[in-house]
């Protein structure tokens, strides 16, 4: 058995609390409530701490909050973001996967559209020109027209 | 690996929620925050989280210490605590039954708003060990602090509440 007349009043608040968990037998009690003679401000907490109320039952039992429709929301919930999850992996797995296929695949398709027009390697036709063929330039037209001019 | 450990949790859920939802109904009783919401929060928190869970500290202990630290969050938001003493007494009411006579409701009415004005340092421990009935190494796993201090502040809030009791005139002759 425990010596609490050479315990500290921090020790002795411990074993209070010891008291009030039901961790004490008889023989403890008394010997604690002997020791706590010579603390009266601490004897005074322990009889108070002993008098408190039983706390557990004061929010009724457990099976009262009990709510399978809360329970089926957080499921659902739960669900949700399982999809959120699955698209983030699908998309970002598709990404890691194919990113490299996707960049070489262009690079290979805009090789072989410089390959298949030689004016443009050749640098023969500007980019206007070249999209718009048809289409001839104003002071081209004007140019032509002096040209005319003179001859006449 | 996670899959197995989602499908463990999920089947978990119903068993775990009315006890998680019981002892965050008396810790945030009192305040605007709601124990539905908290709940919600936490099983999907602990759901994102759960590859980090390690089966030494009990699925519930988890949850709880995931639960109790939202629940500070919003604490926090609403810059909540210092006006957590002027809580009206109406707000701790029982739900209406016959089994509890009239000064029984009174005294578990004013042990209520006792136990919800107390700081929430001894609040806590006080709703994990007798409200909840937890262990002192299961309180320790939730909030990380040794058995010994956990001890102490038992004490103080043990102090504190029979103090308030006794302002009230519980146990009063």
């Amino acid at each position: 058995m425990k010596n609490f007349n050479t315990m500290t009043t921090d020790e002795l608040e411990i074993i209070i609390n010891d008291a009030a968990d039901g961790l004490l037998n008889k023989a403890e009690l008394k010997k604690l409530e002997k020791a706590l003679e010579a603390y009266p401000g601490l004897m005074q907490d322990y009889q108070n701490i002993m008098n408190l109320p039983e706390m557990d039952e004061i929010y009724g039992n457990t099976e009262s909050y009990n709510n399978p429709k809360q329970v089926y929301n957080i499921l659902q919930i739960l669900d949700k973001e399982d999809e959120k999850i699955s698209f983030y992996n699908t998309t970002v797995v598709w990404f890691k996967k194919y990113a490299v296929a996707a960049s070489l695949l262009i690079l290979a398709l805009s090789s072989l559209f410089y390959v298949t027009q030689p004016e443009l390697l050749n640098g023969e036709l500007t980019f206007e020109e070249f999209y718009y063929p048809d289409e001839e330039l104003e002071t081209e037209n004007y140019a032509t027209y002096l040209d005319e001019w003179f001859e006449q | 690996m996670d899959e197995h450990k989602k499908e463990e949790f999920r089947r978990n859920i119903g068993e775990l929620y009315p006890r998680l939802h019981r002892a965050m109904t008396a810790y945030l009783a009192g305040s605007t925050v709601e124990a539905d919401d908290i709940l919600q929060e936490t099983f999907l928190k602990a759901y994102r989280n759960i590859n980090t869970f390690q089966k030494q500290s009990s699925l519930y202990t988890w949850l709880y210490s995931i639960a109790r630290n939202l629940a500070i969050d919003e604490f926090r938001k609403r810059k909540y605590e210092k006006f957590r003493s002027t809580t009206p007494v109406d707000e701790f009411e029982l739900a209406s039954d016959n089994e509890t006579s009239d000064n029984n409701r009174e005294e578990i009415v004013l042990l209520r708003k006792a136990i919800a004005e107390l700081p929430e340092l001894l609040r806590s421990v006080v709703v994990m060990k007798t409200i909840d009935g937890m262990s002192y190494p299961e309180i320790s796993e939730v909030t990380g602090v040794n058995e010994q201090t956990l001890k102490n502040r038992m004490f103080r809030a043990r102090k504190e509440l029979a103090q308030s009791l006794k302002q009230m005139g519980v146990n009063e002759p």
